[in-house]
């Protein structure tokens, strides 16, 4: 029987500074022995554990997409778990578990126009998506693919690379917005990602939504996309609780009778209104 | 009339005029032998009250949570008062919130303890006679056995702590929004049944009981260990008496011992 | 399967033959006081076998409060090898409500469900079971001993059970005055039932009458189907309020609850070993729920308490049709402020139906 609890080592190849308040960064890691690396399969979405032996483990969405050749996760720095891995070296190795949670509904997005909304640095898991949708294999199997994605200030959106790249692709509708432009002007729009979401007004016709951000922006993109046509078993969102097996078993990260990280993260707005307002 | 009666009557009406919003009171439990704290918010449920020798528990406890929730009227004995006056004193409730009922102690909690309500805005039944001042015999056993033995006492009992903080949440001086063995940033305190970490734990909170435990000894009835905290809580008092002459939540007049600097305090600690 | 006889002076005997074998386990009496408590049994007359329950349930030996998850090497940030082994081992004197509640922490601890995605795809993940408890339940053979006297909290009745049933056990000993009747649920209890004498038919019936007159002692019934059916939609009801005034948020209903199963996890690093823990957590702490940002979802002790409340009766039971309580009433008698569940079970029937 395998072990959940055993984290195997993984090295921090690169460490990236995902923002002007340098609360966010970036790890590649990879796999120091082949046979983890090998077992580890996953689909957007779901997550991982680090683990920072004599300090604790905790939860991160992966941001990379599965043919990248390092597993990444952006993590802001909020508590004493993600303190010490922002202390972190290059060439250091820590432990990993997981994957666990479900994904994103690939298979009902197959042949649809794909809309996905986020903001701050939830980004995450819809980076891995996008990454994941944009790979040459798999682009063709998935109409339009809009882009939101906001953040408070230029400075603090992250992969500015890659978005740079993305705003030039033909295969990606993306609208980067700012609640505040502070004199920066690359094609960036002012505004709640709610409201531009309004604006943009992406078709619904035969197209599903992934939104992830913080709850205010979650509970203001909901009537925007109920008006744009957008029925709740086609509205995903990933939801964060706490957790501390990733399993289902420690009991805490529950809505109603679902644990997030078991029958989560994932869940249509659909399930969503059906359970309790508890998180 | 009794006691009992006379307090469901008052509660009633201070409930009908409006006077309160709340009553805190006890009331029979389920099973025999047990009673419950009761909240009472209708005239029509002061029937509910009861008080007798099952009523223990100190309900000054239940306070901090029912700030600003209106005026309250508590059913006071004297442990529960004395612990009123140090959350008044703390300035952990607003006096003018507070209607307090005092009424005499029916159980049988500590003798030793004062009996009647030491603060009140009314006395419902007869005063009980307080107990006459008595050595305290099992504090002065304790007090006669070799530091050693005294640890080994207490490291025997401690070690059955399950770390399930009932001690502290029915202590009415436990109302710290972040208690230090919850606080992660700097983490004090392991959260596990480790020896070292829940000696750590309860030493600390004698330390922060000094000058203000009561002695109702809820802690102790709380514990479902068995764990006899009131040995330590009254060594802790009896020091704190000898030290400064002062008994915990007998007057809102007495200044606070640990907080109050006088010129007259032992400072032997600077050598 | 053959009931059998196991007279009270052989117990010692008994009790050493299966000491050579294997560890174990019985109620010990907690120094100084009237409780029991389960430990390793050394020597036959330790074991304290008139104890209404044991002060904590039997979970602790296949749960620890504190048990290692692994070991690591101090300041190596990816050390981790696997905590040891336990040894096999018998468990006596285990109340029929604490085994059953095992089968309820079966269903947490060694479910092997696969995660699903949010349209139920092929695709899984897993498995999922905990490598820890499920070799604690694999060493294990639980030896129940009835209750002919349920206290007055106790109400196994209502919750599936019963002061003679077996459910989770592998051999029940029920008191008939000088001996046990001794009936094995399970090979591995028929196999250490062998060597006794073959129960007479008087014996039995001896057992059944007891059985029918303990359960008649329990006067406790409720619905729970129903009950589940009401508050499933109870979740913004003001009952809430109202039954969590007199909780004052402490963890004793938890820690002493068999069916409770919520656990931390948290390194310890000393100057020469590290481990990573898992502790009993409880529900009923806030920083059970607190994110690293502060938000949280059950900020109070009102939706802790409902909380707990739903997850035994409404949640637990809508994904694994049983509920998560087994009647044994240690949540009644060692409640701080007096909370009597079944009251609280009775007030929402009343006020949701």
């Amino acid at each position: 029987m395998t072990n959940p609890w055993l984290p195997v080592p993984v090295r921090v190849d690169r460490i990236t500074i995902e923002n002007e308040a340098r609360d966010l960064k970036t790890f590649e890691l990879s796999f120091v022995n082949d046979a983890d690396r090998k077992a580890f399969s996953f689909i957007p979405g779901q997550f991982g554990f680090i683990s920072l032996s004599g300090v604790g483990e905790a939860p991160f969405g992966i941001a990379s997409a599965p043919h990248e050749e390092r597993v990444r996760y952006t993590v802001k720095k909020a508590g004493v778990f993600t303190a010490a891995l922002h202390e972190i070296d290059e060439g250091a190795v820590v432990g990993m578990r997981g994957p666990y949670g479900n994904w994103y509904p690939f298979d009902l997005m197959k042949g649809r126009d794909v809309v996905i909304v986020s903001g701050g640095f939830s980004f995450t898991t819809l980076r891995s998506t996008i990454v994941h949708m944009l790979g040459p294999e798999l682009r063709k199997d998935f109409g339009r693919l809009t882009v939101i994605y906001g953040a408070r200030s230029p400075g603090e959106l992250m992969y500015k690379d890659e978005l740079r790249a993305w705003e030039k692709s033909p295969d990606i509708e993306l609208t980067l917005c700012v609640d505040c432009l502070d004199g920066e002007c690359w094609p960036l729009t002012e505004g709640l990602v709610p409201n531009v979401l309004k604006q943009l007004a992406p078709d619904s016709g035969n197209a599903v939504a992934l939104v992830c951000g913080p709850p205010i922006m979650i509970r203001f993109t909901h009537p925007v996309l109920k008006e744009l046509g957008f029925p709740p078993d086609r509205v995903f969102l990933s939801l964060e609780n706490r957790m501390k097996c990733g399993i289902g078993k420690c009991g805490r990260c529950n809505i109603g009778e679902k644990y997030v990280c078991k029958d989560g993260p994932v869940f249509s707005y659909e399930q969503l209104l059906s359970l309790p307002a508890d998180y | 009339m009794s006691t009992e009666a006379a307090l469901r009557d008052r509660c009633r009406a201070l409930l009908q005029s409006g006077e309160v919003a709340l009553v805190v009171g006890y009331r029979a439990a389920r099973t025999g032998g047990n009673c419950t704290p009761a909240f009472v918010t209708g005239p029509d449920q002061a029937e509910l009250l009861v008080l007798d020798k099952t009523c223990h528990h100190n309900l000054a406890a239940y306070l901090p949570g029912l700030r600003h929730k209106g005026r309250v009227a508590v059913v006071s004995t004297g442990p529960t008062s004395r612990s009123i006056v140090n959350l008044l004193k703390e300035n952990q409730f607003d006096r003018k919130d507070l209607h307090i009922i005092g009424v005499p102690d029916p159980s049988s909690a500590p003798a030793s303890n004062v009996r009647n309500a030491v603060l009140f805005d009314e006395f419902i039944g007869d005063k009980a006679d307080e107990p006459a001042p008595a050595p305290d015999q099992d504090l002065a056993a304790f007090e006669a056995k070799t530091p050693a033995e005294r640890w080994e006492i207490l490291f025997a009992d401690l070690s059955n702590c399950i770390r399930c903080y009932a001690c502290r949440q029915v202590c009415p001086n436990c109302y710290c929004p972040t208690c230090f063995v919850d606080a992660s940033r700097p983490q004090r305190v392991g959260r596990t049944p480790d020896r070292s970490d829940t000696i750590m734990f309860h030493v600390m909170r004698a330390m922060h009981m000094a000058g203000r435990c009561v002695e109702c000894g809820a802690c102790a009835r709380a514990c479902p260990m068995g764990i006899d905290l009131m040995v330590i809580n009254r060594k802790v008092a009896a020091i704190v008496r000898d030290r400064f002459g002062h008994v915990s939540g007998m007057s809102l007049d007495d200044p606070l011992p640990l907080t109050t600097f006088t010129p007259e305090d032992g400072q032997e600690f600077i050598e | 399967m053959t009931a059998r006889l196991l007279p009270k002076k052989d117990l010692p005997g008994f009790i050493a033959a299966l000491a050579k074998k294997q560890e174990v386990w019985a109620p010990v009496r907690i120094q100084s006081q009237e409780a029991a408590r389960f430990s390793r049994i050394d020597r036959p007359e330790d074991i304290c076998l008139d104890y209404l329950n044991t002060k904590l349930p039997v979970k602790e030996l296949f749960f620890p409060q504190r048990e290692v998850m692994f070991t690591f090497n101090p300041g190596e940030r990816s050390s981790a090898q696997a905590s040891a082994q336990v040894r096999e081992r018998v468990v006596l004197g285990v109340r029929p409500c604490d085994a059953a509640a095992l089968e309820l922490f079966d269903k947490v601890f060694v479910d092997e469900s696969k995660t699903a995605s949010p349209l139920a795809e092929s695709k899984t993940a897993g498995p999922l079971a905990d490598p820890y408890y499920k070799e604690r339940r694999d060493k294990t053979t639980l030896i129940g001993l009835a209750c002919n006297a349920p206290g007055q909290a106790c109400f196994c009745t209502a919750t599936d059970g019963g002061p003679h049933s077996t459910r989770g056990l592998d051999l029940l000993l029920i008191d008939l005055g000088d001996r046990f009747l001794a009936r094995p649920v399970t090979a591995k209890g028929e196999a250490l039932a062998k060597g006794l004498a073959r129960a007479k038919d008087k014996d039995i019936s001896l057992a059944d009458e007891l059985a029918e007159e303990a359960r008649a002692t329990m006067d406790f019934a409720i619905e729970l189907k129903q009950l589940q059916k009401s508050l499933d939609k109870a979740f913004d009801h003001e009952v809430w309020h109202r039954l969590s005034l007199p909780c004052v948020n402490c963890g004793v209903c938890t820690y002493v609850c068999p069916a409770c199963h919520c656990f931390d996890v948290t390194d310890e690093e000393y100057k020469d070993s590290g481990a990573r823990i898992r502790t009993w957590d409880s529900c009923q702490f806030s920083l059970f729920t607190r994110h690293a940002s502060g938000h949280n979802p059950r900020p109070d002790g009102m939706s802790r308490m409902r909380n707990r409340t739903l997850h035994k009766f409404c949640y637990f039971p809508k994904t694994q049709d049983k509920v998560l309580c087994v009647g044994c009433g240690r949540c009644i008698t060692e409640c701080p402020a007096g909370i009597d569940l079944r009251e609280t079970l009775e007030t929402l029937r009343d006020t949701l139906s």
